[in-house]
């Protein structure tokens, strides 16, 4: 058996550790303490509810910016060259208020059919 | 809604606490900051350091009171568990794992005389239980500072009675071979 051989006994390490005198918490920490209300049951459902309201019109906001940018691509996408050339006979003036031909040509600049 | 008496249980207190009653959350402030503040700054020999550990522990302890389940882990046992924590966090930050070249010269610093001859016998002793392993320098804070009985100890490390009762055993022993070297100027500093 292992026997110890301090020359401190258990009563003098008692003697040692009352030398060890905590402080008491300060006023400044005590009121801060107190006033610290815990957070309401109800505030992350809160949270929740307008983080999902932020994300709704977020979406709604990017679907309409989409709606309106569409032609905006279409033209953004063509090769320049077609669009010094040639002009889709959809966006032709209306006669009579008839529809676009439902056949689709290109059509030169000086509105003559290409091959 | 009831008075508010040393008989109102904690997990009462918290309840209120969480439905927005002042009263209650003084109550455990009252009951509790005093242990909390003691428990870090024995781990930590720092008043300054003790209390943002406290506050921090507090505050969190506020978050957590919505969600508190009756019958659970003690209030007490929670906070000591969340300082602790917060206390190991600050120890580590403390001691960088490549020790600084003035780091042995801090040590023999901190058991110098003072200038007036008399041997610091609070930093020696503070000293060695900070230098205790974790679990042994929680024991004995616990139920030689803090009056917490073995059995309550145990139940916070979440170990045996038995377990306990060696581990502070051992703490003990440690303790009096930190403190041997120093034993005349302890003892002899007593007032």
């Amino acid at each position: 058996m292992k026997t110890d051989s301090f020359s401190i006994s258990d009563t003098d390490l008692d003697v040692a550790l009352d030398r060890l005198e905590p402080p008491a918490p300060s006023e400044t920490l005590r009121r801060r303490v107190e006033t610290m209300a815990p957070e309401s049951r109800r505030s992350p459902e809160i949270r929740r509810y307008a983080t999902a309201a932020v994300l709704v019109l977020a979406i709604g906001a990017a679907g309409l910016l989409r709606l309106e940018t569409p032609p905006q691509t279409a033209v953004a996408e063509a090769p320049p060259a077609q669009l010094v050339s040639e002009i889709e006979a959809e966006d032709l003036p209306l006669v009579d208020g008839l529809g676009p031909p439902e056949r689709r040509e290109t059509l030169s600049v000086a509105g003559l059919p290409l091959e | 809604m009831a008075e508010i008496s040393g008989d109102t249980g904690d997990d009462d207190l918290v309840a209120r606490a969480a439905r927005g009653d002042g009263a209650a959350s003084r109550a455990l402030a009252d009951r509790h900051l005093s242990a909390v503040v003691s428990f870090s700054w024995y781990r930590l020999g720092d008043r300054l350091e003790a209390e943002d550990v406290a506050q921090e522990t507090m505050l969190r302890f506020s978050r957590k009171a919505p969600d508190w389940e009756p019958g659970g882990p003690k209030v007490r046992t929670w906070l000591y568990r969340v300082a602790g924590n917060l206390c190991i966090d600050r120890q580590r930050a403390r001691r960088p794992e490549y020790p600084i070249e003035d780091a042995e010269e801090t040590a023999v610093v901190d058991i110098q005389p003072h200038l007036d001859g008399k041997l610091d016998a609070r930093r020696v002793v503070h000293k060695a239980l900070t230098d205790l392993p974790h679990r042994q320098q929680v024991i004995l804070i616990l139920v030689y500072y803090l009056g917490h009985t073995v059995r309550d100890a145990a139940d916070m490390l979440d170990i045996s009675e038995h377990a306990a009762e060696s581990l502070l055993a051992r703490a003990r022993r440690a303790m009096r071979a930190a403190l041997e070297p120093n034993r005349e100027g302890l003892l002899g500093a007593r007032s």
